[in-house]
């Protein structure tokens, strides 16, 4: 796109921490060959530096100010030699790049994706809140250098900018400005039973989930009701014999498996079926303490036991990768196999499509994201599209795991 | 994708293979030169890019990495159109994995003909004493496809950076022979795909580094 005439860039960077005299340094650098990694190392040798720091360069604003922008990634530093080099051009002089060196990091911007341990619809709120200083000077430089910024950086606030509409779209029912309500407590949701333990107004137990979450003790107990694992009118007492039974159902259907491997006879299916999920229970969430460890973890093993009966006993569906990331949450919540099993299986009959061959559920998700994207931020759509990145599929994996990855653990 | 001034080759190369057979993991170890036994399936293609310098001739790779259980096979198109290079993966104790080359090779080969530089990887090579796709079978194999074929262990990092410097180098003299017949013929053989990529990782992926 851009071709530079010159093939060095002077760089004159200058060097704060607090209150001390700014250090300053000189050099050039190849702008075809140094990446933000390559310039970094170079900064911390020439000052010697030993601890953390950021990076921003120097532009003007709309009004001839003077302003430093955050240099994050590539795409940043490609936007400030492309400035340099235009620079140079009006002025018919060196391209150079001015850069800063701060001694400290930017608050929590690196780490935007993991909001604090509040309940999930907090959480999302919180993040926005919290997101907003960091974002806004990337925002405002997409506005100035539209046509030059990189391509991440312009998807990355344009989904901020989206993700905080929504987020406020879909608070509307409070005020956007006040912080949605508390999770759900134990309190609150007994007043949701009645005396035989019937829960009374499902809709508005959704309700109050859907804006304020669950406590996190409850969930093991509250997940099975919003799953709709229990039919509906249940009494207390009934929904434990049917959990007892539905575990039992479960023991004979693992027992059925387990057998046949035990005799040898390990048909292809069942072979297959293990293979993929043995693979994948392998890796799925470790970092978390629930599966860390060594292989033989005895969790590892329950979301391997779940997910193959699940396989075996749903054959139009069988296994498919991302259904790992979508039992292990349910087996740690839970504690126990036969409960999570059968959470999965309440939960599959609502996302099974998304895991069919056809893809035809998927392509219908994606279709309805892209009339949404159209309505609430049409300058984006028309953006993506003009970058061909209009088939979004960059959010494929939000929509098959809905959005189980792009959280921390407990918040997903 | 910022700069193509002239001189600067950017080449477009995608991994495909098998759930499982290590493409995230040899991707990680180039350009990142880490290894982690752990990390999640990949569910959806993500990219990393690699600035080389080879014999004075700058060049831009652009790697994506796919997603690789059969569900996500038919987005595979999406993701080789357009490409001068493929890593076809595979794991060496494996043989469902390797068949699965065979498919990619030919699926490769209807769709894009010899306009893609093709290498093979057998990764794993650290699980030597597992193996049980047969060495011979997988050279002769890839001599017969016209693919280099590389023994790789991301984990212990062999061979990682000899199979990506050869692929890049391959795809050099591929660029420099059609752009010799281009003048040859004055035909429109077109490879030089400097366009913007289709679609960018998604924030998961803002890692990347050279």
């Amino acid at each position: 796109m851009f071709g530079y005439s010159k093939e060095a860039v002077r760089v004159k960077v200058k060097k704060c921490e607090g209150k001390l005299q700014p250090e300053l340094r000189k050099f050039s650098v190849d702008p075809q060959i140094t990446s933000l990694e390559v310039l970094q190392s170079i900064l911390v040798k020439a000052f010697d530096i030993k601890s953390d720091f950021t990076l921003s360069f120097r532009t003007t604003d709309d009004y001839g100010q003077e302003i430093y922008l955050p240099l994050l990634s590539d795409w940043d530093l490609d936007a400030a030699f492309l400035k340099a080099h235009n620079i140079a051009l009006t002025q018919k002089s060196e391209p150079c790049v001015q850069l800063r060196v701060d001694m400290r990091p930017f608050a929590e911007a690196s780490e935007d994706w993991e909001p604090p341990s509040v309940s999930p619809a907090a959480s999302m709120v919180n993040q926005s809140y919290k997101e907003q200083p960091t974002i806004a000077p990337a925002q405002h430089q997409t506005e100035k250098q539209e046509t030059q910024t990189g391509f991440q950086g312009m998807i990355m606030n344009q989904v901020e900018k989206t993700f905080n509409m929504v987020t406020r779209a879909l608070n509307l029912y409070d005020d956007p400005n006040n912080a949605p309500r508390p999770p759900l407590s134990d309190i609150e949701f007994r007043a949701f039973l009645d005396a035989v333990g019937q829960i009374t107004n499902t809709s508005k137990l959704r309700e109050v989930i859907y804006c304020g979450g669950i406590d996190p003790s409850l969930r093991k107990v509250v997940w099975k009701h919003i799953l709709n694992v229990y039919p509906d009118g249940m009494t207390g007492k009934e929904r434990m014999d049917y959990i007892k039974r539905k575990a039992n159902e479960y023991y004979g259907l693992r027992a059925k498996w387990k057998d046949c491997i035990q005799k040898g006879m390990v048909n292809a299916d069942l072979a297959y079926v293990t293979g993929m999920v043995r693979k994948d229970v392998l890796r799925t969430d470790r970092h978390h303490n629930f599966y860390a460890g060594s292989d033989d973890n005895q969790n590892i093993a329950s979301l391997f036991n779940i997910l193959t009966t699940y396989a075996l006993n749903h054959p139009t569906v069988s296994y498919c990768q991302g259904m790992s990331d979508l039992a292990s949450p349910l087996l740690v919540t839970m504690g126990d196999e036969a409960h999570a099993y059968i959470c999965l299986c309440a939960l599959m009959t609502r996302l099974y499509p998304n895991f069919l061959l056809d893809g035809e559920a998927m392509t219908l998700k994606f279709s309805h994201l892209t009339e949404s994207l159209q309505v609430y931020d049409p300058d984006f759509y028309n953006y993506l599209k003009s970058q061909q990145a209009d088939d979004l599929l960059f959010c494929y994996r939000w929509l098959l795991l809905e959005m189980k990855r792009e959280f921390a653990f407990d918040d997903a | 994708m910022a700069t193509a001034p002239s001189g600067t080759h950017n080449f477009k190369v995608v991994l495909l293979g098998e759930g499982c057979v290590g493409k995230t993991s040899l991707l990680l170890r180039y350009i990142e030169d880490k290894f982690n036994d752990k990390h999640l399936t990949t569910l959806q293609a993500t990219f990393l890019n690699k600035r080389l310098n080879i014999n004075g001739k700058r060049v831009n790779l652009s790697i994506w990495d796919t997603a690789g259980q059969e569900k996500f096979h038919a987005l595979g198109p999406i993701y080789y159109r357009n490409s001068n290079g493929a890593i076809l993966v595979y794991d060496i104790t494996d043989e469902d994995s390797f068949g699965k080359v065979k498919n990619w090779v030919k699926e490769l080969k209807k769709m894009l003909g010899s306009d893609i530089v093709l290498t093979i990887a057998g990764n794993k090579i650290d699980l030597e004493h597992e193996r049980t796709v047969p060495l011979e079978e997988a050279e002769s194999y890839a001599n017969m496809v016209g693919a280099q074929h590389f023994y790789t262990s991301a984990k212990l990092n062999q061979g990682v950076e000899e199979l990506f410097l050869d692929l890049t180098r391959t795809m050099i003299e591929r660029y420099e022979q059609n752009a010799q017949t281009d003048v040859n013929r004055t035909s429109q053989v077109v490879v030089v795909d400097d366009e913007a990529p289709p679609t960018q990782s998604s924030c998961c992926s803002g890692n990347r580094s050279n």
